[in-house]
């Protein structure tokens, strides 16, 4: 390789790109009940510790205002609920499909280009969790969580998050060849992520050398911005989280293609 | 008991990525206690003594590590052993040698026994770090958190050698598992459920594991409540065993 050009990736489409949403639909078909039950796991949680522990804090204090328990974690979970939907299509399904089923292989005979399919796959993240969102966000307007109109801004920015995490995912996928990394990931990664980025509790409670570090993760600029729209405190900081999920989303996609190529052309 | 043979095949299997096997099992419940006993149990504070005199991090520990080797047993009960049974169908292979059904099932359950003792036990000992226990009786929580693991193993064992695909373990981590983890006691005490909430809790195994882990570190358990929890257990794993060997049977031999 040294010596030699850069390769010239093909650029996506969005219609080529929509192709590999459609299989992905298709291929859901018979497994539709994998997908519905994904929507459970975060109403479960809010069940459990929002209101069942919820019951004995009396208020959370959220920038300059107090607010319940339950509608202060209820936010964390959409958020976490959408981290959950992004490394499962943008890391897990995608890993067996280049490592196992080898469909990607029999994709790239098609016009479909690899830039397509990370795309593609991004997609289908994207709507796979707004779809949740949807439910989610509706279970919360019903239990009397949603306390402003802006709330209405969590869907996009729910897709935002959704992008920026599943293409995160995606450099995974692309990174990792043995099996046994998902569990390494899962506890390393992920679940540090789903209890330290502000989910449960206000980041004000770690330590001082904790905060900071919590505070660069994606998951806590996720559940910061839900937050900020469900509890409806909003001013310009949550552009910040904005920003950041943006960024994170164009540096991370960019680097998957790259991967990719190197990958699947090695 | 040739079962001893499918335990040392397990353990060879084991024994090749056992660095990092013990370092994440541990390190999972050692981040859930930090975020939920500490984190949560200092927004609850004021209110702990509804989570008894030891307060909520010993509360929620003690019911973490029943809900672990529930989660566990379950597991190591559900795509391991129908990848042994299914896709690699290690099983059919083993039964090629002078070894019976029932050699394979309680080599497999035993080994699972192992699994949970050697998550069970650094837990313990982590909790023991964080000053939760103060008699030595406590102990008694490490055999207590095993049975209640091998009696969702063993339940789970009897599932799976009725499967043909992976399809209805989605179900049963998302709607039996989860809900189990965190209603039966583990986050906070069944008696703020609703009435019919508290008579579903009671009814399963993971109450009465949990209840019975609790008695022994942090809770007086009396003698006879003490036996009762125990009896449900083993009425739980026996009834686990016994559809597991049927099942198991009708699906290698027939």
């Amino acid at each position: 390789m040294t010596g030699a050009p850069a390769p010239a990736y093909q650029l996506p489409s969005v219609r080529r790109s929509l192709r590999l949403v459609q299989r992905n639909a298709m291929a859901y078909r018979h497994a539709w009940i994998a997908i519905v039950s994904g929507f459970f796991e975060p109403v479960f949680y809010l069940g459990a510790v929002g209101f069942g522990v919820g019951q004995f804090i009396d208020s959370i204090p959220y920038r300059g205002a107090e607010i319940s328990y339950a509608s202060f974690m209820a936010p964390g979970m959409l958020a976490a609920s959408v981290l959950n939907g992004a490394l499962f299509d943008g890391f897990f399904s995608p890993f067996f499909k280049l490592s196992y089923e080898k469909t990607y292989d029999g994709i790239l005979t098609t016009p479909v280009n690899l830039s397509d399919i990370v795309v593609g796959e991004v997609m289908w993240a994207v709507m796979r969790g707004t779809v949740y969102a949807v439910g989610f966000l509706s279970v919360m307007v019903a239990l009397g969580l949603v306390l402003s109109a802006w709330a209405v801004l969590a869907l996009p920015a729910v897709m935002l998050s959704g992008a920026a995490l599943a293409s995160g995912a995606m450099i995974l996928t692309a990174t990792t060849r043995e099996i046994s990394s998902l569990e390494k990931v899962m506890t390393l990664v992920v679940f540090p992520l789903f209890l330290f980025s502000g989910t449960f509790y206000p980041v004000s409670l770690y330590p001082d050398w904790l905060r900071p570090i919590v505070q660069l993760t994606p998951l806590y600029h996720s559940a910061s911005l839900l937050r900020g729209l469900t509890a409806g405190v909003v001013d310009v900081s949550l552009l910040w989280h904005v920003l950041y999920l943006g960024s994170m989303f164009l540096v991370c996609i960019t680097v998957t293609i790259r991967l990719m190529h190197r990958r699947l052309t090695d | 008991m040739n079962a001893t043979k499918v335990v040392a095949r397990n353990a060879i299997v084991f024994w090749r990525g056992w660095r990092s096997s013990i370092f994440l099992s541990v390190l999972a419940p050692v981040l859930f206690l930090t975020a939920m006993g500490l984190g949560l149990g200092s927004l609850v504070e004021p209110n702990a003594e509804a989570f008894g005199d030891a307060g909520y991090l010993a509360f929620f520990a003690t019911g973490m590590l029943g809900a672990n080797c529930m989660q566990s047993g379950a597991f190591s009960a559900s795509y391991p052993m129908m990848s042994k049974l299914t896709w690699e169908r290690n099983y059919e292979a083993i039964l090629a040698a002078p070894l019976g059904v029932r050699d394979i099932y309680f080599g497999e359950l035993a080994w699972i026994g192992v699994t949970l003792a050697q998550q069970t036990i650094p837990f313990f000992a982590i909790m023991a770090l964080f000053g939760i226990f103060d008699s030595p009786l406590a102990v008694l929580a490490i055999p207590a958190a095993i049975l209640t693991g091998l009696g969702f193993a063993a339940a789970v064992m009897a599932l799976t050698a009725t499967l043909q695909t992976d399809e209805a373990y989605t179900w049963l981590f998302r709607f039996v598992v989860t809900p189990l983890f965190l209603l039966s006691g583990t986050f906070f005490p069944i008696n703020e459920l609703p009435a019919w909430g508290v008579v579903a809790a009671q009814l399963t195994p993971l109450y009465h594991g949990i209840e019975l882990i609790r008695g022994v570190t942090i809770s007086n358990l009396t003698l006879l409540a003490g036996l009762a929890h125990i009896a449900y257990l083993l009425f739980f794993l026996a009834a686990g065993i016994m559809l597991g060997i049927r099942n198991l049977t009708h699906r290698l031999v027939s």
